[in-house]
């Protein structure tokens, strides 16, 4: 193998792990403290938006096993209970990617409505989920507040990760 | 006609799509297993908590600081338009500040005059581990933050995390560099505490909101609004004395606490050990149900 041949797979293997490397660093962007009142409550799922967006466009970079690595991270830098973002990522992953022609083909207000709907399902089931290995279900007003600023920060996020796909995975 | 498929396609597409279900489900029944192991408290769980937390928390660490010069410097041109107001406010606050240090200095020596006339046993000195605010917990199910001093700065767990405000909350898992502290208002937080001036004790019980409430206070106590919670130093864990908020109003339910640490702006804050070992050992970490 000659050193160009070498530096293109390299190049390649670099943009084809951006996915999974951009929504790490989404990740860990959650759990950092932001002097701004109430972030650590309402703190965006800034994962779930790069899982969704990945998954529909394109689900042979962002792979299962991958999905699970995010959802690890998450629950060991977070302090809640270990194990609910692998459940919730995974089971989004697994029901978009038998639906992801849907959003593809259609406007951004159909895949916009299809997050809406998603995020609200996920934090439903994390609310139960964390009833279950708590014992307690927190004050459901903060968890409105961070499924609507999840939601609305959505169109923003899709045109960052939109821009990444497009600057990176164009050949790839 | 129609088009032939080729046979190793014919079994390799439905094989992958297998493979693929088999892996999500492998998986999935990791990602139950454990949020079973994080309820019945597995140390696995923790083990492996602080050591992500220990790896990563350079990097939290490191990106962490632009953020704080930033809100920092905005602080400071903020405060440049109220200088004259300040100054004046920080003078009348010195001379109150100075009537206090006197009666400050007459009381500890009449203290320890006293303390030497009864022949009381001295209070043990305390040592302290300051450290940052490096993340938060991220969501609205837990009420945590991840600091950056472990069991090398002689962080251990149980420990009470204060600041000048007063208690933020106890440390609940140790790393070698870094540890999470469960702050009070935390659905798992209970800190036995003492009404200031009637002098009735309750448990002061998070609920992840940000007033955490009075539990087993006696019926016949009438906590007023306004009225100083601070420690009561039963049960061991946190020495008594340390203020932790005030009562907010007494409305339907059971009365509630305004803290007086602002949860949104902890940056920095301390790590004491007491010297106490009392039920430490009983404490709960969060994402763990706390034990009736």
């Amino acid at each position: 193998m000659t050193l160009s041949e070498a530096s293109f797979r390299l190049d390649t293997l670099a943009r084809q792990s951006s996915p999974l490397g951009i929504t790490l660093v989404l990740a860990v962007f959650a759990v950092m403290p932001m002097p701004l009142p109430d972030y650590s409550i309402l703190a965006p799922g800034f994962a779930l938006m790069a899982v969704y967006y990945w998954t529909i466009h394109r689900p042979d970079l962002l792979t299962t096993p991958m999905v699970f690595t995010v959802g690890l991270t998450i629950d060991m830098l977070g302090g809640g209970p270990a194990g609910l973002n692998v459940v919730l990522l995974l089971l989004t992953h697994f029901g978009l990617r038998s639906q992801r022609r849907v959003f593809l083909a259609k406007t951004f207000i159909v895949a916009w409505w299809g997050f809406c709907l998603t995020a609200l399902i996920a934090q439903a089931a994390a609310a139960f989920l964390v009833l279950l290995a708590r014992g307690g279900l927190p004050p459901l007003g903060p968890l409105t507040m961070q499924w609507m600023l999840t939601v609305l920060l959505y169109p923003a996020m899709t045109a960052l990760l939109a821009g990444a796909q497009r600057a990176f995975l164009r050949q790839v | 006609m129609k088009p032939r498929v080729d046979p190793v396609l014919r079994i390799a597409v439905p094989l992958r799509v297998l493979a693929e279900r088999f892996t999500l489900f492998c998986l999935l029944c990791v990602g139950v297993g454990m949020m079973a192991l994080s309820r019945a408290e597995a140390p696995i769980i923790e083990r492996t908590r602080m050591i992500v937390a220990d790896a990563i928390a350079p990097i939290l660490s490191a990106a962490t600081r632009p953020l704080a010069t930033a809100a920092d410097a905005i602080e400071a041109v903020q405060g440049v338009f109220d200088l004259r107001a300040e100054n004046h406010r920080l003078r009348e606050q010195v001379e109150r500040l100075q009537n206090w240090q006197m009666t400050a200095r007459r009381l500890e020596a009449e203290n320890s005059s006293l303390r030497t006339l009864l022949n009381v046993s001295p209070e043990p000195s305390l040592a302290y581990a300051s450290a940052r605010v490096i993340g938060d917990s991220g969501g609205a199910f837990v009420r945590s933050v991840l600091v950056d001093a472990g069991a090398s700065q002689g962080v251990k767990r149980g420990q009470p995390a204060i600041n000048s405000d007063g208690l933020i909350g106890r440390v609940a898992e140790v790393g070698e560099r870094s540890s999470r502290v469960l702050l009070i208002t935390d659905l798992n937080s209970q800190v036995p505490v003492v009404l200031e001036t009637s002098r009735e004790r309750a448990i002061l019980s998070g609920d992840n909101s940000a007033r955490p409430k009075l539990v087993l206070l006696a019926s016949s106590a009438r906590p007023s609004p306004g009225e100083r919670v601070v420690t009561s130093g039963v049960g061991g864990v946190f020495p008594p004395g340390l203020p932790i908020g005030l009562i907010a109003s007494a409305g339907d339910g059971p009365p509630r606490v305004l803290p007086f640490v602002d949860f949104h702006r902890l940056e920095h804050l301390r790590l004491v050990d007491y010297g106490l070992e009392g039920v430490i050992e009983q404490t709960v970490a969060p994402g763990r149900q706390r034990k009736p």
